[in-house]
């Protein structure tokens, strides 16, 4: 790649409950892209262009992008709405990179919206992901979906539940050291093993919140990236992949679409050991139990080891691969926002600006998102110092 | 009177959606009527599809050939809903994604004809590969829930 593009600025709010949300969508974009410019050290009138990351169906309107005008509006630049589902903001920040990289533009705003504000009944909408005649009318939500990959997980690999329940506990206990995180009571695998059954295997306390927050980060062509930023991270590699809209198209072994995908991502990056190369990551766990699925799709270990990188600790506090070091998306989900925030605490971890939950000295990181029916989009992209 | 520090203001949309099905699914919908399930068969690749699809989306090819299946499948995995979820049916319920015949794809369907009495037994009783078939119901309209439920082969 000739031209590269860089993180150099990162905005965030503090995640709540949709229910407890007492600020404005406008309020919360204003927060984030405010803290996002003040980071960067830029203005609003540096911006080339913005990038709304959004999803449809949740607001009752597909034009979710209108609570965030003076983006495109005061400007008179291009506002460009990307939706891909959950996948959404790992697909928008794509485009951003691919903007600056084919020299269009030198500063790009990645905006994650929060999603599931307005809608008073979220599995509603949820449950309108699935194809309306031959999946939906059979009781088939965003949850269902994802029991469907962890039971066959279960059988093909004699998973114990347990081991579901010990990766919660293991982003539950880091987001308690994030401050900016939703769920933050960190319980223990005894107490998620204790919560109800939603959809088997998968309880409660394995299933992300609806939060509420929002995010932006800044994007710099090589030039402006080293004028403006003592530690910008780099973008090495990043794509995106897609699957079957169908529920019964995919085989449900492994996430095998993320694995062709990492295969080339890794290959673009120039990453031969994930595992031994790569020092922190963020894996899109809506399902604390996709968690362990991704380890092995992305290469950190076989198919079917992933409990043991586990259970040695590999990628807890103080391991080799920290990963989900914010308490994941299982803790914090506010829709597209959650699929931007994968990169944005990466890049955090990288410029050592991740307070309470930061990892000692990291220098490539590795950001996963995934959305729209079923896993039917993943991106995936190598950061660097 | 107190001011309060904020205010949230509900409202809503109801919508009414209408699908052309196109003529693969239209006969696969008529087919049920029968109690058959079909599926179309890629001249290029051989995969069997069902449900039916117009075309390989492998090969990029017209699926024009159709095949009788005997409408057993297998359970290639599955999921039993404990949470009542609004619109969604009366937990517990089985959702299966079930391979029919030979297929090169699953569909999604009900496992029923299982003893419900004691909820949290109800996985154990699934296996993966179990062998399960189509009990129909008596009046047939062209839809999948012309099939009540796929119930484990005796
Ligand atoms: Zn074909």
């Amino acid at each position: 790649m000739e031209k590269k593009a860089a993180i150099i600025g990162v905005g965030m709010t503090k995640f709540t409950s949709c229910r407890r949300e007492t600020r404005s969508r406008a309020e919360l974009a204003f927060a984030a892209v405010k803290d996002a410019l003040t980071s960067a050290k830029l203005e609003l009138k540096d911006i080339d262009a913005s990038v709304y990351t959004s999803v449809d169906g949740f607001e009752a309107t597909v034009r979710p992008a209108r609570t965030l005008e003076a983006l495109g509006q005061v400007l008179n630049i291009p506002l460009i709405d990307v939706n891909t589902g959950g996948s959404a903001g790992g697909s928008g920040i794509k485009e951003a990179v691919h903007l600056i990289e084919a020299g269009i533009y030198d500063i790009v705003l990645v905006y994650g919206s929060p999603t599931f504000n307005s809608v008073v009944d979220n599995q509603q909408v949820l449950n309108t992901a699935s194809p309306p005649i031959f999946e939906k009318p059979f009781g088939i939500g965003a949850v269902h979906m994802g029991a469907f990959y962890l039971t066959r997980y279960m059988r093909d690999y004699d998973l114990p539940e347990e081991s579901w329940a010990d990766v919660a506990a293991k982003n539950h206990r880091a987001a308690a050291r994030n401050p900016y995180a939703h769920l933050r009571k960190g319980p223990t695998s005894a107490e998620i093993l204790a919560s109800p059954m939603i959809a088997s295997p998968i309880r409660l306390l394995e299933c992300c919140p609806t939060s509420s927050g929002a995010v932006a980060m800044i994007f710099a062509s090589e030039k402006r990236a080293k004028e403006l930023c003592d530690t910008p991270v780099w973008v090495r590699a990043m794509s995106s992949i897609t699957d079957t809209f169908l529920s019964g198209f995919k085989s449900y072994q492994g996430f095998d679409k993320l694995k062709i995908l990492a295969q080339k991502v890794m290959k673009a990056a120039g990453i031969k050991n994930p595992l031994k190369e790569i020092d922190v990551a963020e894996l899109f766990n809506p399902f604390a139990g996709f968690e362990l699925l991704e380890y092995e799709a992305v290469g950190f270990c076989k198919e079917g080891e992933a409990r043991r990188l586990l259970d040695d600790g590999v990628t807890d506090v103080g391991g080799k691969l920290p990963v989900n070091m914010s308490g994941g998306v299982v803790c914090t989900n506010s829709g597209i926002s959650a699929s931007v925030i994968r990169h944005a605490e990466v890049a955090l971890q990288l410029m050592g600006k991740a307070e309470g939950r930061q990892v000692k000295s990291p220098s490539v990181g590795l950001a996963h998102s995934w959305g729209g029916n079923d896993g039917q989009f993943h991106t995936l992209a190598v950061l660097t110092l | 009177m107190e001011t309060p520090s904020f205010m949230s203001k509900q409202y809503n949309m109801h919508l009414d959606f209408s699908l052309a099905l196109g003529a693969s699914f239209t006969k696969w919908m008529q087919a049920l009527k029968e109690k058959k399930i079909l599926g179309n068969t890629c001249p290029k690749c051989k995969r069997v599809f069902v449900p039916a699809k117009p075309f390989c989306e492998i090969c990029f090819e017209e699926l024009k050939d159709w095949v009788e299946t005997d409408g057993t499948g297998v359970v290639e995995s599955f999921t039993v809903t404990y949470q009542k979820f609004r619109n969604c049916p009366e937990p517990p319920y089985v959702v299966g994604i079930i391979r029919i015949g030979n297929a090169g794809t699953c569909m999604t369907h009900w496992i029923g004809g299982l003893d419900y009495k004691h909820p949290d037994e109800i996985p154990e009783k699934i296996k993966i590969g179990m062998k399960v078939e189509p009990v129909w119901k008596e009046e047939r309209v062209g839809d999948p829930l012309d099939i009540l439920y796929f119930k484990p082969v005796a």
